[in-house]
């Protein structure tokens, strides 16, 4: 044991000596390598406290357009020839956001209290990309951002529109081909009173040149719409991750002259056993304006309903023969370009003559983003015998190119309206003719034709799906594991508070005794010796009374049990025949013993 | 003489009762089988009708809700594959052609997700099941603990370090599988061309489309409609039916 205490004490007493030489001299650096860089690489910032300890706080100053990306610590422990020394360097990932020659200030640290500070810094970042010259956007005084972004939105132009038009757009993001970019996202809108269509499906995939460098594009075709009439700022955002080459920097054994010098310099190495750093980036189109004005009041159609575009509008009906009462089905199409969510199914004129239904509606999307077919089909059921056709549907929309409201008319469609009986001479069958629907062709294209191949085996049935922890088998086990452990804790608890509780554990004690001098009573009681049972009935009178009164058992007589037991208490009658038999020799008969037994067990109980 | 005729009587029930459920197995897999040929001879319409009359008779089992997801996928309801695949999911996280053939439906849709946060990466390590059975590892070995030692007392430090142990399971395991319950979207849009509207009726303004196969979160209900959230965080009004739950009993405890 004491050869331990020596050991941990030689030890503590080494490693505090350690301590405080380490603490003597303490020195601080900084570097960064390389110091010339360029945008796409990144640089490693080392600052290397000597002698220090990782408590130390290390403040970085700020440098515009530099962010430093902490990448951790590592320490560092020599013992050579009896002396000692230690030292904490802290990584971090220097991140450009624009080229140029760059100085980071001295760097604080602080460690117990005393600051230490580094060299200032010097580095350059370079390499920047060729600005790339001409493109397909108008906005050209937003080309020279543009030029030095690695990846780039551009968007078709918008211009002035109306309050709920519909205005396609082209949309294109541009990533250089010589960095590897995933996308965490679609393009998003970023503004207010503007809304976009969300993009739908894969984008077109196209290479295209700008100025002198090779871009990947991806397109799609979707539409904005003003929500709130005004001058609307905003521009199109997309998340994305560059994969950006990381030199290895760190000098290494194949580094180190001599020795396989300059084999491993090659930059494949880079690229084969480098790491890429995942940069999270946000590509932006340029900043844009929408006006969006207010629908005109003046000649607004009392039926008009919101839509804005150009459309035609076609009807027909089937059969053209009925019975009164019978329903003639009506085909109303809307077809072109523009917000077919306001566009709804044109109105009847009101009349007694016709009862109709709600229509139902389908949408058939055309090739162009906006453009498309809404279909209505609407029962209607002639009253009268008397009607020859149905008469001219309308529908209003206002057209944003001539800035003026229209409203389509279809042609009355003659109908012959039997009474009812009257035999009928069954028509041909009349074909379902939209002259303005365009023709659906079905697309052979098979989607997902390289999906894993479906499942054989059934497997085993359930009524339900839900997360496991409802299934009934794991609350059950829970409910029950929960019981077990309050129980357990119970118990545990009960036995901690009856060990710390002194009376309960004097109480014990003193029943444990109590049954030990029992057994030896009962043992003399029948070897009939009287004397002996005489004796231990007056040691274990003694002994109970004694704790019970925080009295000495051996001064307790029979003046004490006289005092303060009953009179008639049978106690005092056995501690007095004890006395007798101490002192006088006399000893009372087998009976008067058994009986003395069963009354000092009784009265000892009671006193327990 | 009577316990033979009774021992014969059970022996006769037996054999009765075990061809019936075979014959019911026998015919399941037969149907299945059957759904499965309408797939393979690329009729996508009528297999979906087969594998949803099965699961409508039978119930649920992941190779079930797996191919009806396929079927969907192949039949360009993008909306109800997405829900089959999550169902599937729900059911058997970890099997890898779920997880491909969602992942590829979900991709070549575009929906994306956007990039996830530290503690979705964390909590993604494990599916909502183990995080399930790590809880309830670390309650039986606290319990197990608990008992061994009310008889036989372990030494401190072990003690202490197993305990330690327990409990380190039981927070991890509670926490993930609560962070990925409750972050789980609970339906999925079924509705083609369906728009996200401002308020809860049919002439309300628009603030776009939203594609069928997103993973929403309802939060409350007016009338038909239902206000929700998608997953690229953007909220609106849908009409009800053009939603529907991955977990049919939210769908009835709504209703």
């Amino acid at each position: 044991m004491l050869k331990k205490l020596v050991v941990i004490f030689l030890i503590l007493s080494a490693t505090a000596g350690l301590g405080r030489h380490a603490l003597a001299s303490v020195s601080v650096e900084a570097s960064i390598e390389p110091s010339s860089f360029s945008m796409l690489e990144g640089a490693e910032l080392l600052v290397t406290v000597q002698g220090g300890s990782r408590d130390a706080e290390i403040l970085l100053p700020e440098v515009k357009n530099i962010t430093f990306h902490s990448r951790g610590q590592s320490s560092q422990f020599n013992w050579i020839n009896g002396k000692s020394s230690s030292s904490v360097t802290s990584s971090y990932q220097v991140e450009p956001s624009a080229p140029g020659n760059y100085t980071i200030p001295p760097i604080t640290v602080t460690m117990d209290g005393d600051r230490y500070t580094t060299r200032p810094l010097q580095f350059t970042v370079t390499d920047t990309p060729a600005p790339p010259a001409g493109g397909s956007s108008a906005n050209t005084d937003t080309e020279k951002n543009k030029a030095n972004d690695l990846a780039f939105l551009r968007i078709s132009p918008t211009g002035n529109r109306y309050l709920g038009e519909i205005v396609p757009i082209t949309l294109k993001a541009y990533f250089d081909q010589r960095v590897r970019v995933d996308l965490n996202s679609l393009p998003r809108l970023d503004g207010d009173g503007i809304v976009m269509e969300p993009l739908q499906g894969k984008p077109q995939q196209t290479e295209e040149t700008v100025g002198n460098r090779r871009y990947s594009v991806l397109t799609w075709e979707t539409s904005l719409s003003g929500i709130k009439a005004g001058e609307h700022n905003f521009r199109l955002l997309l998340d994305a991750t560059m994969l950006v080459p990381v030199k290895r920097r760190r000098p290494s054994l194949f580094n180190s002259p001599g020795f396989f010098n300059n084999g491993f310099d090659d930059p494949f190495f880079d690229s084969v056993f480098g790491n890429y750093q995942r940069r999270p980036i946000t590509v932006q189109s340029p900043p844009l304006t929408m006006y969006i004005n207010m629908l005109p009041d003046q000649g607004k159609p009392a039926d008009f309903n919101g839509a804005i575009g150009q459309f035609q509008l076609s009807v027909a009906a089937d059969p053209t023969e009925v019975e009164a009462g019978e329903p003639i089905t009506l085909l109303m199409a809307i077809s072109g370009k523009g917000n077919f969510d306001r566009v709804t199914a044109p109105t009847l004129p009101a009349s007694d003559d016709w009862k109709g239904y709600s229509p139902s509606d389908s949408f058939e999307p055309g090739t162009n983003p906006a453009s498309g077919t809404k279909t209505f089909e609407q029962a209607l059921v002639p009253k009268k015998t008397a009607l020859t056709s149905i008469p001219p549907l309308s529908f209003s929309y206002f057209d944003p190119q001539t800035r003026q409201y229209r409203t389509l008319s279809s042609d009355p469609i003659a109908i012959t309206v039997k009474s009812a009986g009257t035999p009928e001479i069954s028509p041909p069958p009349v074909a379902k003719t939209l002259t303005a629907a365009p023709s659906t062709t079905p697309q052979t294209v098979e989607p997902y034709s390289d999906l894993a191949a479906p499942h054989l085996e059934i497997g085993t049935l359930s009524r339900r799906i839900t997360p496991i922890f409802f299934s009934s088998w794991y609350l059950l086990i829970v409910s029950a594991c929960c019981l077990l452990l309050t129980v357990l804790a119970a118990v545990r608890l009960h036995h901690r508070r009856q060990r710390a509780n002194p009376e309960l554990r004097e109480k014990r004690a003193r029943r444990l005794k109590l049954h030990e001098d029992f057994s030896q009573l009962e043992d003399s009681l029948k070897q009939n010796d009287s004397h002996r049972f005489l004796h231990l009935c007056r040691n274990i009178l003694q002994q109970q009374l004694g704790q019970w009164w925080r009295m000495e058992p051996e001064a307790i007589s029979l003046v004490d049990l006289t005092q303060r037991l009953p009179a008639d208490s049978p106690l005092i009658a056995i501690y007095r025949a004890t006395d007798e038999a101490a002192y006088g020799g006399t000893t009372p008969s087998h009976e008067i013993v058994s009986r003395f037994y069963h009354q000092l067990r009784q009265e000892l109980e009671k006193l327990q | 003489m009577k316990k033979q005729a009774i021992l014969i009587i059970l022996l006769l029930l037996s054999f009765l009762g075990s061809s019936a459920c075979f014959g019911e197995d026998l015919s399941l897999n037969n149907q299945f089988a059957q759904c499965n040929a309408a797939y393979s001879r690329g009729d996508y319409p009528e297999a979906v009708h087969c594998y949803s009359l099965l699961i409508e008779k039978n119930g649920f089992s992941p190779a079930l809700l797996y191919n009806l997801a396929n079927s969907y996928a192949r039949n360009g309801e993008i909306g109800k594959a997405v829900l089959n695949y999550e169902r599937a999911m729900q059911m058997k996280p970890n099997d890898p052609d779920i997880l491909g053939n969602l992942q590829l439906v979900r991709k070549t849709s575009g929906l994306f997700t956007g990039e996830l946060t530290f503690s979705q990466r964390f909590f993604s390590i494990l599916t909502i099941r183990y995080w399930s059975f790590l809880a309830l590892g670390g309650l039986l070995f606290i319990t197990a603990l608990f008992l061994v030692t009310v008889t036989r007392p372990l030494g401190r430090s072990l003690s202490i370090t197993v305990q330690s142990l327990s409990l380190l399971a039981i927070v991890l395991g509670v926490s993930g599988a609560g962070y990925l319950y409750r972050n789980a979207h609970p339906a999925v849009v079924i509705g083609h061309d369906s728009r996200l509207l401002i308020s809860p009726f049919a002439g309300a303004a628009s603030i776009g489309s939203i594609q069928q196969g997103r993973l929403v979160t309802p939060e409350k209900r007016y009338d038909s409609y239902v206000y929700l959230t998608d997953e690229t965080g953007r909220k609106g009004w849908l009409p009800r039916e053009t939603i529907e739950y991955i977990n049919p009993v939210n769908r009835t405890s709504e209703q």
